[in-house]
């Protein structure tokens, strides 16, 4: 036992634990803090959006089978498609009038055209529903690893100190883990959220895109149709 | 994008603030008992010095600290205040009886130690000074003295008792058996329990001892000490696992300090005297393996 190793009167707190650890435990732990902000904005953003989405695609898919007419809704929507499903049918009714206001004599290629149209009209839809996305999947799947090196950090410096200071009593050891731990609750802070809505949007983002194919092939039966009556 | 953005860092901001204020360590608090110390080292050091002392020659030793401290130049004032007051004496009080004499006679060894010791210091004081003067000189002197004397016991002087006290200084012995288990303070600070007595203590260590097989072969033994705090029921059986007390940086302490446990509880239960079962209740047991080393 060395008596003359006087330990400091240590701070326990949240902020103490913060402000007592190593540099680069303290980088770790602002970058992870960071990225939670980060991460729950875009949750928040998200969320708003997908509950925008869905509602709006109701209300189209209501007017839609309302049994209006293709020519009024379109007039209606051509000036402002505002969501993805309106898009969709927007980009589909524009390649088929163009073709008839061309007055081309083959409508034999119609059918594929809109087809793909559509298909594009999906995959940019699907896009704007998936940005960022991505960030949530890092996070979560990073977050726990870079706060594990902050832990495995601050236990080396720690263990250092022990090293340094010829004694194994542990009121020594334990500030510097704990201090070393807090980086790995952070970063398990950051990526729990990060990996639940990860999943959860990604599952509503397939749910809107099958969705919205289903629709398009809905949309691309009617149009087919109607080229087969008019041929 | 921006309304997600700002209501994220409000609300981790909340959280962060939440966590400052509230997130306080609770200590762990361990009941405050008192353990009451007991080296497990042998007792040949205590019972060694204490043979010593005992067969020590004292005299020779304390002599000299007492001619030390003893100042020299008032004893010839002293003596001559006792030399020259039994002449003065004879004329002021009315002659004694020729029965008193007698008896005064008779009083005269009694009286004669005490003036002796003075006497002898003196000449020792004297021969120390005047060497050349041998103190067979002064053994005459004595003889004749005492003559007077037995008047002056006769009739009380109390001018004569700063001659007759003991002015030597009360000499520094070596400690005795006494201060030797003086300096064994036993039992609790709160001091109004009984205490186990040394032969108590002594037991406890003897059954423990039995069973110890200290680290052999560990150098550093000095960083080997380990101290363990034994909790007993009252039947002397332990009512909880012994537990470590201090802690080592030596690699090999940690077999010292299993091997100190292992006999604790290999020797449970322990026999103990049961009405003062208070004070052994909570033990704390010092292992030395030193001790052992140099043949306890």
């Amino acid at each position: 036992m060395n008596p003359e190793v006087v330990t400091p009167a240590l701070d326990i707190s949240l902020w103490g634990l913060f402000w007592q650890a190593h540099l680069v435990v303290k980088a770790v732990m602002i970058g992870l803090m960071a990225a939670s902000i980060w991460v729950w904005a875009i949750v928040i953003d998200k969320t708003i959006l997908f509950a925008r989405t869905k509602r709006q695609m109701d209300k189209f898919e209501q007017v839609f089978w309302s049994g209006q007419s293709l020519e009024e809704l379109y007039r209606n929507l051509s000036t402002r498609p505002n969501n993805s499903m309106a898009a969709l049918f927007v980009a589909a009714m524009r390649e088929w009038k163009r073709t008839y206001e061309s007055g081309a004599r083959s409508l034999q290629g119609l059918t594929q055209r809109i087809d793909k149209v559509m298909d594009v009209t999906i995959s940019r839809e699907v896009e704007r529903l998936e940005s960022k996305l991505l960030v949530l999947a890092t996070v979560g799947s990073a977050g726990p690893f870079i706060g594990l090196f902050g832990t495995v950090w601050g236990i080396m410096t720690s263990f250092q100190s022990i090293a340094a200071s010829k004694n194994t009593s542990l009121a020594v050891v334990a500030p510097g883990i704990a201090e070393a731990l807090f980086a790995t609750a952070i970063g398990l802070v950051a990526a729990i959220p990060a990996t639940i809505f990860y999943n959860k949007f990604i599952s509503q983002v397939n749910r809107t895109a099958s969705r919205m194919e289903g629709f398009a092939d809905e949309f691309s039966a009617i149009l087919s149709r109607q080229v087969d009556e008019k041929m | 994008m921006r309304s997600g953005m700002a209501v994220s860092s409000v609300a981790h901001a909340v959280v962060l603030g939440w966590g400052l204020l509230t997130f306080a360590p609770n200590p762990l608090e361990a009941p405050l008992t008192e353990a009451m110390p007991v080296d497990l080292v042998p007792l040949d050091e205590i019972t060694r010095t204490r043979q010593g002392s005992l067969k020590a020659p004292k005299p020779e030793e304390i002599k000299p600290a007492a001619e030390k401290v003893e100042q020299p130049k008032q004893q010839p004032e002293v003596e001559k205040k006792a030399e020259k007051k039994p002449e003065i004496k004879p004329a002021a009080p009315p002659q004694p009886s020729e029965e008193m004499k007698k008896e005064a006679k008779k009083e005269e060894p009694k009286s004669d130690p005490i003036k002796d010791l003075i006497v002898k210091d003196d000449a020792l004081e004297q021969a120390k000074d005047t060497k050349k003067t041998p103190p067979k000189k002064e053994q005459p002197k004595v003889a004749e003295k005492p003559k007077a004397p037995p008047v002056k016991q006769r009739n009380f002087n109390p001018d004569q008792i700063a001659a007759l006290l003991d002015k030597r200084e009360p000499q520094r012995q070596q400690s005795s058996a006494e201060q030797v288990s003086r300096s064994q303070s036993l039992g609790v600070s709160s001091g109004n329990s009984p205490r186990l007595t040394q032969s108590e203590i002594d037991a406890l260590r003897a059954q423990i001892q039995a069973c110890w097989n200290p680290p052999v072969g560990a150098e550093n033994a000095q960083e080997l000490v380990v101290r363990v705090r034994i909790q007993f029921r009252t039947d002397g059986s332990l009512s909880a696992e012994p537990t470590l007390i201090n802690r080592g940086s030596s690699p090999y302490f940690q077999v010292a300090a299993e091997s100190a446990m292992r006999a604790v509880r290999r020797c449970a239960p322990y026999t103990l005297p049961a009405a003062k079962y208070e004070v052994w209740k909570d033990v704390e047991v010092t292992f030395d393996p030193r001790d052992m080393f140099r043949g306890g």
